[in-house]
């Protein structure tokens, strides 16, 4: 497992997610893909059970830290750690349980993987969001609104899959990640 | 690590951030310096990249002109609104002489300095987008500074500011909430319709009008499309920001609730104001922060 080439990954994609987001937004919907839970998804879909773990809450408390939630009124931001790591872990879960189902060298699966890990992963965070707007946190939030932006985001987060696993799938080997044939060879999944 | 110790530490990992998750907001305010921290570590990959895409893709793809004509026009809007905050503050400064008369100091003259920085990221997540600019406390930037864009477009207001780094929430952002603009109705005055702005989520602002008649004839006073739309929000932004374009009205409707009334759509100069790949921030010294604010000759050199 070749832990320092995912953490430059990892850096790597927290950088695009950053600096692209809002080249790539679809004003109309609010919709942005996201990088960071592509490589997420692409872990989830060949490593380890540990390591997918590790990596969603890493990549999730990276997620927390670099992205602010607005206060109402334009009164400031804030910073709440733990709601992407949740919602990363959750959707790992996702991507851990179907992946035996799914023939991973092919860039559709990431595609599909992304899609819907994303889609659970945002309604998990729209949630958290949620409740702790409902309990009265004077964070400026609009449920359903930022349910629409979700869904468009992570079909677009799946089309955008699709196209990266042309640079990431090539990269499971080199990242130390056992490949499907070793599985069915008689591994456990 | 040894495996066994790996997997009791991971459920262990969840639980902390779960109970972080749930933390009153005051308890976690601390966070804000790991932010920036992680602001700092990503900023090698994110910088270069946002000022390509935001090269590739500009904010505003009309304005190709020269560099010479852009600051011409900076300087021509500068006055332009100097001139408007003059005619709109004449009257409260009417009302304020009394006040002076009774002894109370007043600096009439509210310097602001103007720096351009670039943008160099997202610091928002999911719908609401926030512009991460590089330009901190350590430039006296503070939550009373504005941003702006060429041809004096008010992009948004500081909601945050680091040591080297600030948020800038836009105008067209959900999370910045509403303003109180003036539609002119005659360009060469302040004289206007007032309305209430709420960002609408696709970079347009939306709010009903004041309902206004002319005094002789009794006739309503529409706004018209095309009018420019300024801000006159005393109460919510700070002196320096008032009388800034917001952008011109691009439609007119009448109010679901009162039909007599009208509703007007306004969009931005810049049509993607979450796109701009620098902003002039207008940093008034602590000192000024309180004081009215008038107008200052328009010294090219100046731009106080």
């Amino acid at each position: 497992m070749n832990w320092l080439l995912l953490v430059v990954l990892g850096w790597l994609f927290l950088g695009l997610e950053q600096g692209l987001r809002d080249a790539l937004a679809l004003s109309a919907l609010g919709a942005t893909p996201s990088f960071v839970f592509i490589l997420m998804a692409f872990v989830a879909m060949s490593a380890p059970r540990s390591t997918i773990f590790w990596t969603a809450a890493a990549l999730g408390v990276c997620l927390d830290l670099l992205f602010r939630l607005p206060l109402r009124e334009g009164t400031g931001t804030v910073t709440i750690l733990g709601p992407h790591a949740l919602a990363y872990a959750i959707a790992a879960q996702l991507i851990l349980s179907m992946r035996g189902l799914m023939i991973r060298r092919n860039p559709l699966t990431l595609g599909f993987l992304a899609f819907v890990g994303s889609l659970i992963a945002m309604l998990v965070l729209v949630g958290l969001y949620t409740i702790r707007h409902a309990s009265g946190a004077p964070i400026a939030w609009e449920a359903k609104r930022q349910l629409l932006a979700a869904m468009g985001s992570s079909l677009y987060t799946g089309v955008l899959a699709i196209l990266l696993a042309f640079v990431l799938l090539p990269l499971t080997s080199v990242l130390g990640f056992p490949d499907q044939k070793s599985r069915w060879g008689g591994q456990r999944r | 690590m040894p495996p066994g110790k790996t997997r009791q530490l991971l459920p262990i990992t969840f639980v902390i951030l779960a109970v972080f998750a749930i933390l009153p907001l005051r308890w976690v305010s601390w966070l804000s310096s790991f932010s920036q921290l992680t602001q700092t570590l990503v900023a090698p990959i994110s910088h270069p990249l946002a000022g390509l895409s935001r090269w590739l893709a500009p904010a505003d793809r009309a304005r190709d002109e020269s560099e010479t004509i852009r600051a011409l026009e900076d300087d021509r809007e500068e006055v332009r609104v100097q001139l408007l905050q003059a005619l709109d503050e004449n009257d409260r400064l009417r009302a304020t002489i009394k006040e002076l008369q009774r002894g109370l100091a007043v600096d009439p003259d509210l310097r602001v300095v103007v720096i351009s920085v670039p943008v160099i990221g997202s610091a928002g997540d999911l719908a609401d987008p926030l512009l991460t600019v590089r330009a901190g406390r350590k430039q006296n930037v503070d939550r009373n500074t504005i941003a702006v864009s060429s041809g004096l477009q008010l992009v948004g207001r500081v909601v945050d500011a680091a040591e080297r780094t600030c948020t800038v929430a836009p105008i067209t952002s959900k999370s910045s909430g509403g303003i109180t603009a003036v539609i002119l109705i005659d360009e060469s005055s302040a004289n206007g319709l007032a309305c209430t702005l709420q960002p609408r989520g696709d970079g347009t602002l939306v709010g009903d009008v004041e309902d206004r008649r002319e005094a002789l004839t009794n006739t309503v006073i529409e706004p018209k499309i095309g009018a420019e739309v300024r801000l006159r929000d005393p109460n919510h932004w700070p002196r320096s920001a008032q009388m800034l374009l917001v952008g011109r009205v691009e439609s007119v409707e009448p109010s679901p609730k009162q039909p007599l009334r009208k509703v007007v759509t306004v969009r931005p100069s810049i049509p993607n104001l979450e796109r701009v790949s620098e902003v002039m921030l207008r940093i008034v010294p602590e000192s000024d922060a309180a004081a009215p604010v008038l107008p200052t000759p328009p010294a090219k050199e100046g731009r106080r």
